[in-house]
C-alpha cells in the first residue's frame, strides 16, 4: 500500500469544520456584545423586518394620495396621520424605512468593498503605490462630501443607483484609511512573512492572512458607514436628490412636510425620528461590536 | 589533472560581497558589510553571533525579500545560480516555498491564527505541488505532521494554531516548510525562548530530517550549542561580517577571532562554575575565559 493511499482514508473523513463550530462563534460573539448593543441588533432586526414586511403590514398604499384627508391628525385609521397630498404618513414610514435601509445598506457595502480592498492593496503594498494612493484619496477626501455628492448627483440625475454608488463612493478614502491602518499592524506578522516564504502570492497574502485579521475593522467599518450613509442619503433626499417620487424616502418626506409644519408636525416628525432613531441605533450597534471585537480593533 | 581542469560545482547558495544597508534619521548606515557565503549541497551551516550583527537580516534576503527602508547597497546572492533579485517575481514565488523553506523564530507567531493547519498545508501545497488532488495533499499534511511526532495528525489537522503549545507550533511551521520539500532549509532562531527539552527535540528531529533528505539547512541561533549539536559548519557573525568559519569542533575548540572568543567563553559549562561564582569562592578555582574548550561535551560524556 502506498503512503497516499495509507493516509488518504482516514484523513479524508476529517471535517475541515467541526460542526457546529460556527454557529458556536456566533453565539459567543453575541453573548460579548454590550447589553445596549445586543438591544440596539433587536431593535435594528425589528426594522429590517418592518420594512420587510412593509406590503404586508403598511395599513395603505405608501403612494396612493388622499387615502384620507391633507394632514389628518394622528387617529385610529391613520396611527401617524396623513401628508400634504393625503397619503397614509405611517405607510410611508414603513416603506421609506425599505428605501433607506437598502440604499444606505447597499452604500456602505460598496464603501466597505472598495476601500477594504484599497486598504488592503496600500498597507500590503507600502512604498510608492501606498504614497501615491494616500495623496490621491486625500485630495478626494478634502472636498467637502455633501458638495461632491451633489455635483455628482445633479450631474448624472437622482435615481436610486445613482444615489448608492455616488454615496458608497464618497465614503472610500475613510474606509481605505481606516482598512490601511489596520493590514499595516499585519503586514509585518511572522506569519505574513510565513506566506512569503511559502511562495504564496500577493493576492493570496492579502486574501488569506490579512483579511481575516481585518474582518473585524471591516465589521465596524461597514457599521459606521451605513449610520453616515442614512444621514447623507436623508439629506440629499431632504435636497431634492434622493429617490424620485412618489417613492417614499425619509429624507424627501421631511422636505414636503415641512412647508405645512404649522398645520400637522407628523410628516416631518416620524421620518426624522425614523432617521434618528435609524442612526442613533446603529451607532449603539457598532460601539457594541468594536467592543466585542477587543481592544485590537 | 583532470579534476582541476573541471569547473568547481555551483554553490547552492553564493553570496559575494553583499552589503545591506538601513535608513536611519543621518542616512543609510550598513548592516552587512562586505559578506561572502557559501553553501554546498547537503551542508548544514551554523550561522552565528550577537543580536544586531545582521544573521536575520541575511536570512531573510536569502529568501528574497527584501523591504522599505532597506537596501542592497553592493553584492548579490545566488541560489542555484540564479540572481535572487533579478528574478521575475513569479520565478521568486516559486523559488520559495518550493525550494527554499524557512522556520522563523516563533512558530506560533509564524501561523496564520485565523486558519486551521489544514488550510496552511492545502495552501502551500496547491502552490508548490499542482499534482497532488486534494486528498493526496491531506495526505502529504498528514505525512509531514507525523514526520514531525505528532501522534494524532487527524486532530491536528482540524485545530487552529493557538489550540498548540509553542513547541508545538514550532514543529508545525517545520512541517509547513518542508511540505513542498525543499532543497534549502532557512531556520532563523527556532530554538530560541524554547525549554532545553523542546530544544534538543527539535534538533534531533532535524538531524534526522536531514539523514532522511539530505536537505541543505542554514541555521541561524546565537547559541553554539545548538549549532553544534547540528551543523557541519558554522559561521561566527560580527558586525555585518563572517568573522570566523569552521567546523564546530574547531570553533569551540580554538577560535581564533576575539568575538568567537567572547562567544565560546560564553558557553554555559557543567563542569565550571561560571566566573561570578568563582569571585565569590576563590577555592572553587579560575575559570580562563579565553579557554575555548569542550569542557561541556566532556562534562556530559558518561
Amino acid at each position: 500500500m502506498s503512503p497516499g493511499k495509507r493516509f488518504a482514508e482516514p484523513v479524508a473523513t476529517v471535517p475541515l469544520a467541526p460542526a457546529g463550530a460556527r454557529r458556536r462563534a456566533v453565539g459567543d460573539f453575541l453573548a460579548r456584545l454590550p447589553p445596549a448593543a445586543r438591544l440596539a441588533l433587536l431593535l435594528l432586526l425589528a426594522a429590517v423586518a418592518a420594512s420587510a414586511l412593509a406590503p404586508w403590514i403598511a395599513p395603505f398604499s405608501p403612494i396612493e394620495i388622499f387615502v384620507g384627508s391633507p394632514l389628518e391628525p394622528p387617529s385610529l385609521v391613520h396611527l401617524l396621520g396623513t401628508d400634504t397630498l393625503g397619503r397614509d404618513v405611517l405607510s410611508r414610514v414603513l416603506y421609506g424605512g425599505r428605501t433607506a435601509l437598502l440604499m444606505s445598506g447597499s452604500a456602505a457595502a460598496l464603501t466597505v468593498l472598495v476601500g477594504g480592498g484599497l486598504g488592503l492593496v496600500l498597507g500590503y503594498s507600502g512604498g510608492l503605490v501606498d504614497e501615491i494612493g494616500m495623496r490621491v484619496l486625500e485630495i478626494v477626501a478634502s472636498i467637502p462630501s455633501v458638495i461632491l455628492a451633489l455635483l455628482v448627483v445633479g450631474a448624472l440625475g437622482p435615481s436610486i443607483p445613482v444615489v448608492i454608488v455616488t454615496v458608497g463612493l464618497l465614503a472610500v478614502p475613510s474606509s481605505t484609511r481606516v482598512v490601511r491602518a489596520a493590514a499595516l499592524a499585519f503586514v509585518a506578522e511572522d506569519f505574513v512573512l510565513a506566506a512569503k516564504a511559502r511562495g504564496e502570492s500577493r493576492f493570496a497574502i492579502a486574501w488569506h492572512e490579512i483579511l481575516p485579521n481585518v474582518a473585524g475593522t471591516l465589521l465596524v467599518e461597514f457599521a459606521i458607514r451605513t449610520g453616515w450613509a442614512v444621514i447623507l442619503i436623508g439629506a440629499l433626499a431632504f435636497l431634492g436628490f434622493g429617490a424620485p417620487p412618489p417613492t417614499p424616502d425619509w429624507g424627501a418626506m421631511i422636505n414636503e412636510g415641512r412647508g405645512a409644519l404649522d398645520a400637522s408636525i407628523w410628516p416631518v416628525v416620524a421620518p426624522a425620528l425614523a432617521i434618528a432613531a435609524l442612526v442613533l441605533t446603529v451607532n449603539v450597534l457598532t460601539d457594541g461590536i468594536a467592543r466585542a471585537l477587543g481592544p485590537a480593533r | 589533472m583532470i579534476s582541476s581542469a573541471l569547473p568547481s560545482p555551483e554553490p547552492l547558495v553564493a553570496v559575494e560581497g553583499l552589503t545591506v544597508e538601513y535608513r536611519h534619521q543621518t542616512g543609510w548606515r550598513p548592516v552587512i558589510r562586505d559578506l561572502d557565503l557559501q553553501i554546498h549541497r547537503g551542508e548544514a551551516v551554523g550561522l552565528a553571533g550577537e543580536s544586531g550583527c545582521g544573521k536575520s537580516t541575511l536570512v531573510s534576503l536569502l529568501l528574497g525579500e527584501n523591504r522599505p527602508g532597506r537596501r542592497i547597497a553592493a553584492g548579490e546572492i545566488r541560489i542555484e545560480g540564479e540572481e535572487l533579485f533579478g528574478l521575475p517575481a513569479a520565478r521568486l514565488r516559486a523559488l520559495r516555498g518550493r525550494h527554499i523553506g524557512f522556520v522563523p523564530q516563533n512558530g506560533g507567531t509564524s501561523l496564520t491564527p485565523t486558519r486551521r493547519i489544514a488550510t496552511l498545508f492545502d495552501d502551500v501545497l496547491r502552490a508548490h505541488r499542482p499534482e497532488l488532488d486534494a486528498p493526496a495533499r491531506r495526505a502529504r499534511a498528514h505525512a509531514q505532521l507525523a514526520a514531525v511526532g505528532f501522534p494524532d495528525p487527524d486532530g491536528a489537522l482540524v485545530r487552529f494554531p493557538h489550540q498548540f503549545s509553542g513547541g508545538q507550533q514550532q514543529r508545525i511551521a517545520l512541517a509547513l516548510a518542508l511540505a513542498s520539500e525543499p532543497g534549502l532549509l532557512l531556520l532563523d532562531e527556532p530554538t530560541t525562548g524554547q525549554d532545553a527539552q523542546i530544544r534538543r527535540g527539535l534538533i534531533e528531529l532535524l538531524w534526522q530530517i536531514r539523514r532522511r533528505s539530505n536537505v541543505t539547512l542554514v541555521f541561524v541561533s546565537h547559541d553554539l550549542l545548538t549549532l553544534a549539536d547540528l551543523c557541519d559548519r558554522i559561521d561566527v557573525m560580527s558586525e555585518g561580517r563572517i568573522v570566523e568559519s569552521g567546523s564546530a569542533a574547531a570553533i569551540l575548540q580554538a577560535p581564533a577571532h576575539a568575538y568567537t572568543r567572547r562567544l565560546v567563553a560564553a558557553v554555559p559549562r557543567l563542569d565550571e562554575p561560571p566566573p561570578w561564582r568563582n569571585r565569590d569562592r576563590p577555592e572553587a578555582g579560575r575559570l580562563d575565559t579565553n579557554h575555548g574548550g569542550l569542557g561541556f561535551f566532556r562534562a556530559i560524556q558518561p
